[in-house]
């Protein structure tokens, strides 16, 4: 048997050593990833067919789907959906069309300033949601001096309760929230934006069309891809919406601005019924899951080539 | 020569003797605070250094959590890990949530009956379960009415007297509601309170002689005729009489405050380490007041306690117990109260001029003993906060009436006592 070439030999050892190096790379960040996110995940799963209270010291007992049973049977679980539907209806669009229209207008190559205004546009993005949230609650005040109910005092509206009327407390969260991560949509939209090819333009500017014309049939088409990532991503986030109706409104008035997560936060960290509370998890999972892939059918996001 | 080498070596033979079993004599003992800041910090570890030098044999490895990182969680996960401190302390009345699970150690054993006798019966009535002693108080705390004296003078208001009732109070608080502009704006309101906070209308419930359960009977009390007229009381104050300022149904208590230090709200309620900090407070010199709060069929005033408590899996129990029980002695314990403004809870402790002589501790002293209860030390006490709040916050808001809020509390309530 004659014995392999040296120099492929050689090869192989090359590209061996080459993955090794890849993967002690990659360790740390897998490692990370296993242990906080990936192992608790399994966990939840496990822990929501179970009843379990951290609190007594025994060992989680076997119930089946009862944990399921009494989230849907809660009626503030459902109360606490709405609420989070009503969030994500309020926020995503909102969110979206802003973010094309910031994006669209400072992609202008020739307008003053733009770096500037991106970066002005991104730093609530930074900002700690904190810290955001107890600045917003003081511009929606009740007072007459809040900032809110000053802008009314210019058209003579008489103040409102911002925070305290449960028919307007989820809309103020969700004017702090649009206004905290529309940064981030235009930053996503740029990008996708630069990726789009200038001859198209071009092409389209010799055939006559419009800038609207050219939004309406090269840009918003081929942001398809990008559209569907934020679309997605955004969803999930707005579904876990927490740190701004707990710092806001801690949930009220009444169950106004209890959203799934307060909810979850509140029976898995307050109650310790872990049960309860991975059961409400992995009822999110789920249907995120499968919003997710609806999306990708309405979608078709794959499908651009240029 | 020969006698320095001799001599070396036999002190280094005792040495070896010595080191191995003074390091085995000495303990190291964890202790974690919960609700530890920048700013309890120096004294806590003040006090530690005390107890180190009269403990030679004894260190201490101190670790605070600040409220907002939920130390009550931190604990609760590290006594499941196993990992938790032998000596913490934590917010009343998670003792007993604690202790429901066996996590506590009965403190009985090592307390002599001075000891007991010291304590101010009503708080370490508040640590025990089934007459077992599981934690100690530290230090106690009750909410007075905080009042402005110059806005009560121009509204031409009597200060409150120490036996004024509901009446005078409604009374009052719409004299001191007022524009005081000429504007046509309401600018100045007589109460300040926030739908957020259970302790801001439970004690309404204990004013009329009752609460939101019974505990004793492990029965909810909602729905009692008593439980309602206390709670119509309350919601009047906002929707009829309209003596409080607008969104307080979901305002936060620093908010309160706020209103307060400008002159915006006449009265509120608060602990006393927020009539402390007032009270140095250059631009309310000479305008702050504290009183007792009115009463109608009793006298009630919410109380808080932070408890010390030995973990059940400590390894070093003599020891631990060696720094509980200096921790919660006169001296330590006034000299954490002076440093925070708080209140002590030893009887012996109120011989100071910090707990007699002080105006404002004075109050907050004789407040603790007329009328001081506490939340309920039921193990669901923290599953009952969500529901009590939301009903509230809808009948002040007006989505609910009074009534068809407080037999839907009470039925929540009771799945609640029912649910294991």
């Amino acid at each position: 048997m004659k014995s392999r070439p040296v120099a492929e030999k050689k090869r192989v050892l090359y590209r061996l050593g080459e993955v090794l190096e890849s993967y002690t790379m990659l360790a740390p960040a897998y490692v990370i990833f296993l242990v906080f996110i990936f192992v608790p995940v399994v966990w939840a799963f496990y822990l929501s067919f179970f009843d379990y209270s951290i609190l007594s010291m025994r060992t989680p007992e076997f119930s089946g789907i009862d944990n399921f049973r009494r989230v849907f049977s809660d009626p503030v679980f459902w109360t606490a959906l709405k609420n989070t539907v009503r969030y994500s209806l309020g926020t995503v669009p909102t969110r979206l069309v802003l973010g094309l229209l910031l994006a669209l207008a400072l992609d202008q190559a020739n307008l003053w300033g733009r770096k500037v205004f991106r970066t002005i546009y991104f730093l609530p993005v930074v900002t700690s949601m904190v810290a955001a949230a107890i600045v917003w609650s003081l511009v929606f005040s009740a007072s007459n001096n809040g900032l809110a109910n000053q802008f009314l005092s210019l058209f003579g509206v008489a103040p409102k309760g911002w925070l305290s009327d449960s028919n307007l407390a989820m809309f103020s969260v969700c004017v702090l929230s649009v206004w905290k991560d529309l940064g981030y949509v235009m930053t996503i939209f740029t990008a996708g934006l630069q990726g789009i090819p200038l001859e198209l333009y071009e092409a389209g500017a010799i055939d006559g069309a419009t800038v609207w014309q050219r939004i309406r049939f090269i840009t918003i088409p081929l942001l398809r891809p990008t559209t569907f990532f934020i679309l997605v991503t955004e969803i999930i986030s707005s579904f876990q919406v927490f740190t701004q109706t707990y710092v806001m409104t801690s949930g009220g008035p009444g169950y106004s601005t209890t959203t799934l997560i307060n909810l979850l936060h509140n029976k898995g960290f307050v109650q310790f019924d872990m049960g309860y509370a991975s059961a409400l998890a992995v009822a999110l999972f789920i249907s995120l899951l499968f919003l997710s892939w609806v999306l990708r059918k309405v979608f078709k996001a794959d499908e651009i080539v240029y | 020569m020969k006698r320095v080498v001799t001599a070396i070596v036999v002190g280094l033979v005792l040495a070896a003797m010595i080191v191995p079993v003074s390091a085995a004599k000495k303990v190291t003992i964890n202790f974690w605070q919960a609700g530890g800041d920048s700013q309890t910090a120096p004294v806590m570890r003040q006090i530690i250094k005390e107890f180190e030098a009269a403990n030679p044999d004894i260190s201490v490895n101190f670790q605070a959590v600040p409220w907002g990182e939920d130390p009550h969680v931190k604990f609760q996960a590290a006594i499941v890990g196993g990992t938790i401190a032998d000596v913490f302390t934590i917010g009343d009345p998670f003792q007993h949530v604690l202790a429901a699970s066996g996590a506590l150690e009965p403190l009985d054993k090592y307390m002599s009956k001075e000891m007991k006798r010291d304590f101010y019966p009503q708080f370490l009535e508040r640590c025990s379960v089934d007459g077992k002693v599981v934690a100690l108080p530290w230090f106690g705390d009750v909410r007075a009415m905080l009042y402005r004296k110059d806005l009560f003078k121009a509204a031409g208001v009597p200060e409150p007297n120490p036996s004024w009732t509901w009446d005078e109070f409604l009374t009052y608080a719409k004299k001191l509601t007022r524009d005081t502009d000429g504007d046509g704006v309401i600018d100045q309101y007589g109460f300040g309170t926030s739908g957020r906070y259970v302790s801001q209308y439970q004690v309404f419930l204990v004013q009329n002689g009752v609460n939101f359960i019974d505990e004793e009977k492990g029965i909810a009390t909602a729905n009692t005729p008593a439980a309602i007229e206390a709670m119509q009381f309350y919601v009047d104050l906002v929707r009829k009489h309209k003596v409080t300022p607008p969104g307080i149904t979901t305002i936060a208590l620093q908010d309160i405050q706020k209103m307060f230090a400008e002159g915006k709200v006449a009265m509120f309620f608060d602990a006393s380490d927020t009539a402390v900090r007032f009270s140095k407070e250059p631009a309310l010199a000479g305008k702050l007041g504290v009183a007792l709060l009115p009463h109608n069929k009793a006298h009630g005033a919410f109380g808080g306690s932070d408890v010390i408590v030995m973990s059940s899996q400590s390894r070093n129990k003599a020891a631990a117990w060696k720094f509980l029980s200096f921790m919660v002695s006169r001296e330590p314990m006034l000299a954490y109260c002076k440093a925070c403004g708080f209140s002590p809870v030893l009887k012996s402790a109120s011989t100071d001029p910090y707990v007699k002589a002080d105006p404002i501790r004075k109050v907050y002293t004789e407040q603790m003993e007329i009328g001081g209860f506490f939340y309920f030390k039921h193990p669901k006490a923290s599953s009952m906060t969500p529901v009590i709040r939301a009903e509230v916050q809808q009948a002040m808001e007006g989505t609910k009436s009074v009534q068809a809020a407080m037999n839907d509390m009470q039925k929540a309530l009771e799945d609640l006592l029912k649910s294991k």
